[in-house]
């Protein structure tokens, strides 16, 4: 049997006789008299049955075995989100213009675009006991099929794009505001193993400051390349280069505990809060 | 609190809104072998799979109207899998002779730290219990022979009892909203189980909290 199936994928064909199947007519009622009370039922050969199946747990193993939002979604490199403040005199683009220059002096070479957007809704009131808090539902436009939910300080959630159409049915619960929405739009770089995202956060379509990225693709864990991304990052922000980011340090295990595209997604938040704050003093969301 | 019509609104703020139609009915223990063999030979020719599911069921009670139900599944013989989160919607009230149960459906897919972010969001576990069987798929068909166990100590899926001696069987198609046709192609398909088992439109409203 062995030889027949290996000679059947090696000549790339499939027997007539395997794709032949003998009907036999079922019974519907107890005591069936006439053709109508007789169903079909098609029996196909064995041996095209044994053979589908050892195909299909082949192809079971390569498609079904992690969920593609959830899990290969979820690896990222070491990464820094920081803050970049505009330079005296220029304004928020003229500064980004800078950055992206001082990029393509080193060699790092345009990749695309990139959005991260962060939209805030806040519990309506509706429910006895539902917390106060904010909660925070972001999207990378790096992990497309992704959604990341946060409370701030508390748990998170990664979901997949469905978990919007999900917030739009809580409406009457969670209230999205709109007017709240941060987003950091720019251009994305590639320099050897690097990755650098340089953005302008923009909310209510004003400009509100530059975000910039750096992600370190080949390690996953910050404590064995925050020193290098540092020494990166000198070469083309000089001294804006942000301390190690406080997302690291706050883990159990600390700096030696593996990043995940939460952790981006923290820092994000934390930068898109402090710009929301800055330009209007004393703003509450609320 | 009846849904609007289907055919009213297909997409709603960019997605496409899925409809669940649903079919359901049960078996005595005994019959169970007849109705798989059965299900072998009418459904795609592959290898049922067997599931061992735990689900919870979710409240968010309001202040008014009903409350908001969410449940959350998770595959007990694939741990590390994703949760499973889905949201079912009032039973569309439209047609009385359309032949199968339609409702609204969301389904996402969630990392390991869903309970406690339900909890969060102010969610509060009604119930649990654990659904195992088969399930077999023709075309976009869905078929499924589940025992339900309840769960006797909370959160303990190891230590379950039986709800009843017969397996419940669901038959189901997720198609986008306005897609009517798709239950003549269930309704033909549950005459070919008969007499074995007589898949039905069931009322929910009768299983209301």
């Amino acid at each position: 049997m062995l030889f027949i199936f290996n000679m059947s994928l090696r000549l790339e064909k499939v027997p007539v006789l395997w794709r032949t199947s003998c009907l036999v007519p079922a019974p519907k009622v107890p005591r069936p008299t006439e053709p109508n009370h007789f169903r079909p039922v098609a029996l196909t050969s064995h041996l095209m049955k044994t053979m589908e199946r050892i195909i299909l747990s082949h192809l079971c193993t390569q498609c079904f075995q992690h969920h593609p939002a959830i899990t290969a979604e979820e690896e990222a490199g070491g990464c820094s989100v920081c803050q970049v403040p505009i330079a005296e005199g220029k304004s928020v683009q003229q500064t980004v213009d800078v950055l992206q220059k001082k990029l393509e002096q080193l060699g790092s070479v345009k990749q695309g675009s990139f959005c991260v957007d962060c939209e805030t809704y806040h519990a309506t009131g509706n429910v006895v006991g539902q917390p106060s808090k904010l909660l925070y539902v972001m999207h990378n436009s790096e992990t497309p099929l992704s959604c990341m939910a946060l409370f701030e300080g508390g748990p998170y959630l990664v979901a997949d794009a469905n978990f919007d159409v999900l917030m739009s049915k809580l409406k009457s619960h969670f209230q999205n505001a709109k007017g709240h929405k941060v987003e950091s739009r720019g251009s994305r770089y590639r320099y050897c193993d690097f990755l650098i995202k340089v953005g302008t956060v923009t909310m209510s379509s004003s400009a509100r400051g530059i975000s910039v990225e750096v992600e370190y693709c080949p390690c996953v864990v910050p404590g064995d390349c925050w020193n290098l991304m540092k020494e990166f990052m000198q070469s083309f922000l000089g001294t804006s280069v942000p301390e190690l980011p406080s997302v690291f340090a706050a883990k159990p295990e600390g700096l030696f505990a593996a990043a995940d595209c939460v952790d981006t997604m923290t820092q994000y938040l934390e930068l898109f809060n402090k710009l929301r704050k800055l330009q209007i003093p004393g703003s509450n969301v609320r | 609190m009846e849904a609007p019509p289907v055919t009213v609104m297909p997409v709603t703020g960019g997605a496409i809104n899925m409809m669940e139609y649903l079919l359901q009915g049960s078996v005595l223990d005994q019959a169970l072998e007849s109705l798989l063999h059965r299900l072998r030979g009418l459904c795609d020719n592959m290898e049922p799979e067997t599931f061992t599911d735990h689900e919870l069921v979710y409240l968010l009670k309001g202040q008014q109207g009903n409350p908001f139900i969410l449940r959350a599944r998770r595959s007990l013989s694939h741990p590390t899998s994703p949760w499973h989160l889905r949201y079912l919607g009032q039973p569309e009230v439209g047609d009385k002779s359309r032949h199968a149960l339609v409702r609204n459906c969301v389904d996402v897919a969630a990392s390991q730290s869903l309970p406690e972010f339900l909890n969060e969001m102010g969610f509060r576990m009604d119930h649990e219990f654990v659904a195992s069987g088969h399930i077999f798929r023709k075309g976009a068909m869905k078929v499924v022979v589940s025992k339900v166990s309840r769960i006797l100590v909370p959160g303990n899926t190891e230590n379950t009892e039986r709800m009843s001696l017969s397996y419940l069987v669901e038959l189901s198609i997720l198609a986008p909203a306005g897609q009517d046709t798709v239950s003549e192609d269930m309704r033909s398909f549950a005459e070919q189980l008969k007499p074995l088992i007589h898949l039905e439109k069931i009322d929910p409203s009768k299983q209301r909290h």
